[in-house]
């Protein structure tokens, strides 16, 4: 990301917020899982196949933290496919039956969800597994929360239902472009762009507030900072 | 210099020089040539079409300026390019849409596709036609509703289509304006309007002649019934092509720089342009084959101009992608099996095979729990299309003497288009009475993808009801085959079933029409020759 | 299931153009990008190839007469896996000149393989339908990813406003891609 990015997530790391870098960060590196994307058609599919992300995820890297030591850190990406691809075929297995709620209509994304996790976990610069509840329970929200938001606009503005109740009035139409393949990618594009307006103004609202509190500091390092 | 810092410098590919006469009087030019179209089609269609094109624009203009008021940039609705993309998309329209579609699409068309990529000559898509791909996509039904003085009427398109030619008569009026269509279809405007902004140097001659040759032939190509010459020119004056051809794909940010790209590119247009109206399915064939060609555009650009001598990429190092080979010195069982040199096979071999061990057992597991699904749900599609069943005293049973399996994945019979057979069941009561017949038959024909449905037939041979239970059209349209007003006409029929004459088909949605009659004409098909021969049989 | 088909493809396109920044795990350099991607193109068509074969082979011999379709993935994965292994194996130690021009992109491709599952996962009743449609998933997949290779450098080059840096212009732009391809959705010969 940019500069204005790095900066940000430091300051906010130095002030100790570091569970709004979790959050945050996991809103970006959403972009790995885009089969996510294109499964929220609706609110319902849109946080199962989060759920199904979480888990998957979860579960693979930490599996691999509590791999044996004499694994090499090159055998990662063959282990976390495996994983992977064993959590994913087991909760289609499982859902398919007793959760059929979160199955339907997800669930021939999952393999391919799979695939992704292990993109997200192996290949991604940055990629951390969380050490501490809070970064957890932090990540869980994030990566049910975009293909949450996500799959509710697309159901609101593609089908004007939500969660399966019809919301607009029959003579509206809605803007069914947007509940297929290329809302999947136009939504989100849309919520990140507005994620990120939303922090850069809040970054310089906060840069303005410390080149006031430092008074006492040269101005090279208020200029800066 | 590492790559970040690389980046923070604008480095920008050849072509460094683009045709860039004043922006403002490149659109007055376009504006202009404009004119004689939107003029007949205003006159044609009246004073809502007018409407259209004044609520295109304006959103479109409201939508620039408000965009650059938010993010602080200086104002560039004066350049005019907001008003020619407005009205160019509202000569795309119908002339009887509501107001809100251009609304919709002139927003989508400049915010989206325009202002979010960085304004004015920086979108790699036309906007005016992905607004229109986009009000496609989003509004089936009222896009491909043509009103002729308030009448409903078929687009010349339709007409050749189902009539195989077209009267000369009818030709002419193509060219004035006077058959159905969008707002902008008078061809002879259009070419009126296209040799004004040749001859003022607005756009070039390669796109247009490239993208009308390379049309008809590839259009003769692909039918060769069209190598009669009034079809010809009834393709290329319908359909948007001339608007494509001159307004559309001339579009200079969007189009290739020199002229052997633009060659390149107009061949393309017409390539794909002739593919889609042959053998594609869309309302629309010539904004789809202009979009996927200015796709191909920045990639024309880059090849097309040639590259500075000695221009060379180093070669990258590789990383690996896995070591599965070792050679750790450690002790304890598991770092001696994993020390050998094939020690992490062994490890994820094993890894799998457990895997699969575990998923078979649990899909076993599973499978009784999910048979019992399929039991319910099919004994709800059985409630649905045959008459007093009563769940508890029922008695299902597959057809034992019809080997279904032998149809399974064959097209059935020969006249009803890509239908399968799926499965045939018989039906009877607890006193072994029988109720009747279900069949579920999958015609591949469906608009977007297979329609499935179950027949109900009573022993007469006569249908009870049918039941949907894969149908994915496009809603409005096709998936009003699953409510109960088509369904409907289905009961009672038997024999052959015509569309047109048995059914009346759902207005705008043809080919799901007819594709389930093709489905219930097999399903009666099937029962009048395999079942009542078993049935005979068994009685003989 | 173009509609599928086509989801896969750009959502693949998508994943490699967001690695590829800068920033990203590929790291590559502005000029060489569309080379980048018609590496990566060829890469994943070798590999089409190789994991079309086995996997048709396992699904025709193995998986349906012992009705295992269910867990197919968790046998398919490995051996795609495997097949690329394998393959860049044989690459490094007989075509040097070859893998080095490629070689970032075995790890990408063999993972990008989710494109070339995806046509794995429909069940074909003959070998060559299920060899042909890696293929044409391989070859669209080559063809998508130049395209927004180029695609992305003319885009790098302007002024875009600040919140639409990054991942959103990656995803904004898949879209309109995506709005393009819909016109392919309909075609039937």
């Amino acid at each position: 990301m940019d500069k204005l990015n790095q900066e940000f997530n430091q300051e906010f790391n130095q002030n100790g917020g570091t569970e709004k870098t979790v959050t945050w960060k996991t809103l970006g590196w959403i972009l790995c899982l885009s089969p996510a994307l294109v499964a929220s058609d609706t609110a319902i599919h849109g946080l199962a196949i989060g759920i199904y992300a979480f888990l998957i995820i979860a579960l693979s890297d930490g599996a691999w933290e509590l791999k044996p030591a004499a694994l090499s850190d090159k055998v990662k990406t063959p282990f976390c496919l495996i994983c992977a691809a064993f959590l994913s075929i087991l909760a289609s297995l499982f859902s398919r039956v007793y959760l059929p709620v979160l199955y339907n209509g997800v669930g021939e994304y999952l393999p391919f969800l799979a695939l992704y996790c292990v993109f997200l976990m192996t290949a991604f610069p940055g990629w951390d597994f969380p050490k501490s509840g809070l970064d957890l329970s932090n990540l869980a929200l994030g990566f049910v929360l975009l293909p949450g938001v996500c799959g509710l606009c697309r159901e609101f503005l593609g089908a004007g239902t939500l969660f399966g109740f019809e919301i607009l009035p029959s003579d509206i139409e809605p803007l069914a472009a947007l509940r297929g393949v290329p809302g999947a990618f136009i939504i989100p594009g849309l919520l990140l762009m507005a994620v990120n307006a939303f922090r850069y103004s809040y970054y310089q609202e906060n840069n303005q507030e410390n080149q006031e509190n430092k008074t006492n500091k040269t101005s090279q390092e208020a200029g800066v900072s | 210099m590492t790559n970040q810092e690389v980046y923070n410098y604008n480095i920008s590919s050849s072509p460094h020089v683009r045709n860039k006469i004043s922006t403002g009087s490149v659109m007055y030019d376009v504006f202009i040539a404009l004119m004689p179209v939107s003029f007949i089609g205003v006159w044609r269609f009246g004073f809502h079409a007018l409407l259209v094109i004044l609520m295109s624009i304006a959103s479109a203009v409201l939508t620039e300026f408000v965009f650059d008021y938010i993010t602080g940039k200086e104002n560039t609705i004066r350049d005019g390019s907001a008003v020619v993309t407005g009205l160019l998309l509202a000569l795309c329209l119908p002339a009887g849409v509501a107001l809100y579609i251009p609304y919709i699409g002139a927003v989508f068309a400049i915010l989206i596709v325009k202002c979010l990529f960085g304004g004015l000559g920086k979108n790699f898509i036309n906007p005016a036609l992905a607004g229109r791909c986009f009000l496609l996509l989003s509004f089936g039904g009222s896009m491909t509703r043509y009103t002729i003085d308030g009448v409903t009427g078929a687009t010349p398109l339709a007409k050749l289509a189902s009539e195989g030619s077209l009267s000369a008569n009818y030709i002419v009026k193509m060219f004035t304006g006077h058959a159905g269509g969008v707002i902008g279809c008078s061809a002879f405007a259009l070419l009126i309007g296209g040799l004004y902004l040749w001859v003022v140097d607005g756009i070039t001659w390669q796109i247009p002649v490239s993208i009308i040759t390379s049309f008809a032939v590839f259009m003769a190509i692909f039918n060769p019934e069209n190598l009669n010459l009034g079809n010809l020119i009834a393709h290329i004056a319908g359909g948007g092509l001339l608007m494509a051809a001159f307004f559309m794909a001339t579009d200079p940010v969007t189009s290739p720089v020199t002229g052997t790209g633009q060659v390149i590119y107009g061949v393309c247009v017409g390539f794909l342009s002739a593919l889609f109206r042959t053998y594609g399915a869309s309302a629309d064939s010539v904004s789809y084959a202009v979009i996927l060609s200015n796709l191909i555009t920045p990639l024309i650009d880059e090849y097309i101009v040639p590259k500075p001598f000695g221009y060379r990429a180093d070669a990258m190092d590789g990383k690996g992608i896995f070591e599965l080979e070792n050679n750790n010195n450690q002790s304890g069982w598991l770092s001696n099996l994993l020390s050998k040199s094939y020690g992490n096979f062994i490890f994820l071999g094993s890894g799998i095979l457990i895997g699969c061990v575990i998923l078979y057992s649990v899909s076993i597991l599973t499978g009784g729990a999910l048979e019992a699904q399929k039991l319910s749900a099919n004994l709800e599609i059985y409630q649905a299309v045959l008459p007093d069943i009563d769940k508890n005293n029922i008695n299902i049973h597959e057809i034992s003497e019809i080997a279904v399996a032998d149809f399974d994945g064959v097209v059935y019979g020969a006249d009803f288009g890509n239908v399968y057979i799926n499965q045939a069941v018989t039906a009877e009561d607890g006193e072994n009475n029988l109720i009747g017949h279900v069949i579920s038959v999958t015609s591949a024909d469906g608009n977007d993808g297979n329609i499935t449905l179950s027949v109900g037939v009573l022993p007469d041979g006569s249908i009870h009801a049918i039941y949907f239970t894969e149908l994915n059209e496009t809603p409005g349209l096709g998936m009003r085959a699953a409510e109960p007003e088509f369904i409907s006409q289905f009961s009672g029929l038997y024999g052959h079933i015509t569309l047109g004459e048995d059914i009346d088909a759902l207005s705008g949605a043809t080919v799901t029409s007819r594709a389930v009659v093709n489905a219930v004409n097999a399903a009666l098909d099937f029962y009048n020759t395999q079942i009542t021969q078993i049935n005979a049989d068994g009685e003989g | 299931m173009t509609d599928f088909f086509i989801a896969m493809i750009v959502t693949a396109a998508v994943n490699y153009a967001a690695l590829s920044r800068p920033d990203g795990f590929l790291a590559i350099r502005k000029q060489d990008s569309i080379r980048a991607a018609i590496s990566l193109g060829g890469c994943v068509i070798i590999i089409a190839l190789i994991s079309c074969f086995i996997a048709a082979i396992l699904n025709l011999c193995v998986l349906a007469p012992l009705g295992l379709l269910d867990i197919a993935g968790m046998i398919l994965i490995p051996a795609i896996l495997g097949a690329v292994w394998l393959a860049e194996k044989f690459f490094k130690n007989n075509l040097p000149e070859l893998y080095s021009k490629t070689a970032p992109f075995w790890t990408l491709s063999g993972l990008n393989c989710a494109v070339i599952y995806a046509v794995l996962s429909i069940n074909h009743n003959n070998f060559a339908s299920g060899i042909g449609f890696g293929l044409l998933a391989a070859i669209a997949f080559a063809v998508i990813n130049i395209l927004f290779a180029a695609i992305m450098n003319k885009i790098d080059e302007a002024d875009l406003p600040e919140s639409v840096r990054g991942a959103p212009v990656i995803l904004l732009s898949a879209g309109l891609i995506a709005i393009a391809l819909a016109g392919l959705s309909g075609l039937s010969f």
